[in-house]
């Protein structure tokens, strides 16, 4: 453990797979942790305190309330998600904006040792991140400040390609993931991945890059607008672009 | 299990020809390789016998086996010889016009009674319309293709593409004949890219445009950074730019072209003017010593 990070406020969303591997590593580092749940698209609320990290996989954390409490002030590290959201736009109505680092952790929806992506504006914070992610047991690469930072935003792209494949009828899911895991060695077909890191945070993140770039090359695929539109949100609901009720049952 | 298939006739010598004949060779197919240049043709066959040996060395393969995968092979110069099989898969470069040439000679030749009345004939394009070289030939039921990636000896996965006429008993056939060398098949319909070729594109084309957004090539540093994202956060084997540079970067270019082009411009499929200025500058990748990463020759 770090020698001066010593609490940390989690915030995590409800059912997310990358959430709960977060928190898991955080506890696993034996941190006095704090945690908040909020439900998608939700609103965190705590109570006013101190900590020395907060980490935070759910935007809806950094609003109006947050700068009104001294969290910020009394922080030494703010993660902040960048999946679906730039730095810029968390640290525009920041007091200390030098305290936050952009971070992105989507490679955790499918392996547990996956690295982190982080975004630094500052060269203080870049060793002090580094090293608080190391006590996680996590490794981090520095990135640009990218919309989407980089892994997130490649993955999407694939799983919206998959899913215009299957929308034309190309193909089945199953000779889709079996082609791009087999014919280009992917480490999980991408209608699978979509479900394992969630068809909803895949949506989040196409409509952040199309409201960004304003560019049309980014639009969802009406299949995925649909699916997320009737609860299919992969393994978390049982349902996405493959059934995962049976296994459930079992 | 039941051979579909009698004898295979290959049409290309290149690469793809080569490797398409050791797998059916090995498999115990009798096997006739057709290319209009003999010299290619002595090639193919050192390099399909270096192959079967070092299936042997990787014990896939008896000593004793590879005699006869050897005795089975037939090379030709004259393309009559092809009439006497009943797959014939057509592995020659992505010309349409060569490929139109071939498959309405082929199909003048094909005798449609007696052994060959059942035989299919296949294409290994990775981005031509199956559909539109089916139009060539008399039996469009029995068309398809049949897409293999390289190296094929390694690669485990078969495309058969479907084209508007193919029928479901052609399909069958395709996927027993994948089946017995050892591969597995997936079905496509008869569309840009196919899967694969389609579906990775953005793969190369996400990681090109955040490379240009951020300085381009005066900033190769992020390439590598962007291919370590790729393989330490996401598990990818390869980052895209080094597997741009393994594939080479001129190959990249021409498939993405060729989606880019068969699905009338669609934007997202648009090459990067990073890829052609590397063309350009003849940084092919591996091959040339140099690409987005260097190698030492």
């Amino acid at each position: 453990m770090s020698t001066s990070l010593k609490t940390i406020l989690f915030v995590g969303e409800t059912d997310d797979i990358v959430s709960q591997k977060l928190r898991d590593a955080c506890k696993q580092a034996k941190y006095s942790l704090t945690e908040c749940w909020v439900e998608r698209d939700g609103s965190a609320h705590f109570s006013e305190d101190t900590y020395d990290v907060i980490l935070s996989t759910v935007p809806g954390l950094f609003e109006d309330e947050f700068f009104e409490l001294d969290v910020e002030k009394t922080a030494q590290l703010i993660l902040a998600p960048c999946d679906t959201q730039l730095l810029d736009e968390f640290i525009g109505a920041a007091e200390y904006p030098e305290k936050w680092v952009g971070f992105s952790a989507a490679g955790l929806s499918i392996a547990d040792t996956a690295a982190m992506e982080l975004c630094v504006p500052t060269q203080e914070q870049t060793y002090l991140a580094r090293d608080f992610i190391k006590t996680l047991g996590l490794s981090s690469i520095w990135v640009p400040e990218t919309p989407g930072l980089i892994l997130g935003r490649v993955l999407s792209m694939l799983v919206k390609e998959a899913a215009s494949a299957l929308m034309e009828n190309t193909a089945t899911p199953n000779d889709i993931d079996t082609a791009m895991t087999l014919g280009t060695n992917y480490p999980m077909g991408p209608l699978k991945w979509a479900d394992h890191i969630g068809l909803d945070k895949v949506l989040d993140i196409l409509n952040h890059l199309e409201e960004i770039y304003r560019d049309d090359r980014y639009r969802p695929m009406l299949l995925l607008t649909q699916k997320v539109m009737r609860g299919e949100l992969g393994v978390k609901t049982g349902q996405g672009f493959y059934n995962y009720e049976k296994a459930a049952l079992k | 299990m039941t051979k579909p298939f009698n004898r295979i006739g290959i049409a290309g010598g290149g690469t793809m020809g080569v490797g398409i004949a050791q797998v059916a060779l090995q498999a115990g197919y009798a096997v006739r390789l057709f290319d209009v240049q003999t010299s290619l043709l002595t090639e193919a066959t050192t390099k399909i016998r270096s192959g079967l040996q070092k299936a042997v060395d990787k014990k896939k393969l008896t000593a004793a086996e590879k005699a006869q995968a050897e005795s089975h092979l037939q090379t030709v110069s004259e393309m009559t010889w092809l009439s006497g099989c009943d797959l014939i898969i057509e592995a020659i470069p992505e010309t349409m016009a060569l490929k139109q040439e071939l498959f309405t000679a082929l199909d003048a030749l094909l005798d449609y009674g007696n052994l060959d009345k059942n035989a299919v004939i296949v294409s290994n394009t990775s981005s031509l319309s199956i559909t539109a070289m089916a139009s060539m030939v008399q039996h469009p039921d029995r068309f398809a293709g049949l897409h293999f990636f390289n190296p094929v000896p390694l690669m485990k996965l078969i495309e058969i593409i479907r084209g508007q006429q193919t029928s479901d008993e052609t399909v069958e056939r395709l996927s027993t004949f994948t089946e017995s060398i050892g591969k597995t098949s997936v079905i496509a319909k008869d569309t840009p890219g196919f899967i694969v070729n389609r579906v990775a594109r953005p793969f190369y084309g996400e990681a090109l445009k955040i490379l240009g957004e951020n300085g381009g090539l005066e900033n190769l540093e992020l390439a590598k950074t962007i291919d370590k994202v790729m393989t330490q956060a996401g598990g990818f084997k390869m980052g895209p730019f080094a597997l741009m540079d393994l594939i080479g970067i001129d190959v990249n270019l021409a498939v993405t072209q060729s989606v880019y082009n068969a699905s009338f411009q669609e934007p997202r499929y648009r090459p990067h003017p990073i890829q052609q200025k590397l063309v350009d500058a003849k940084r092919l990748g591996v091959k040339s010593g140099q690409g987005f990463y260097e190698y030492e020759s």
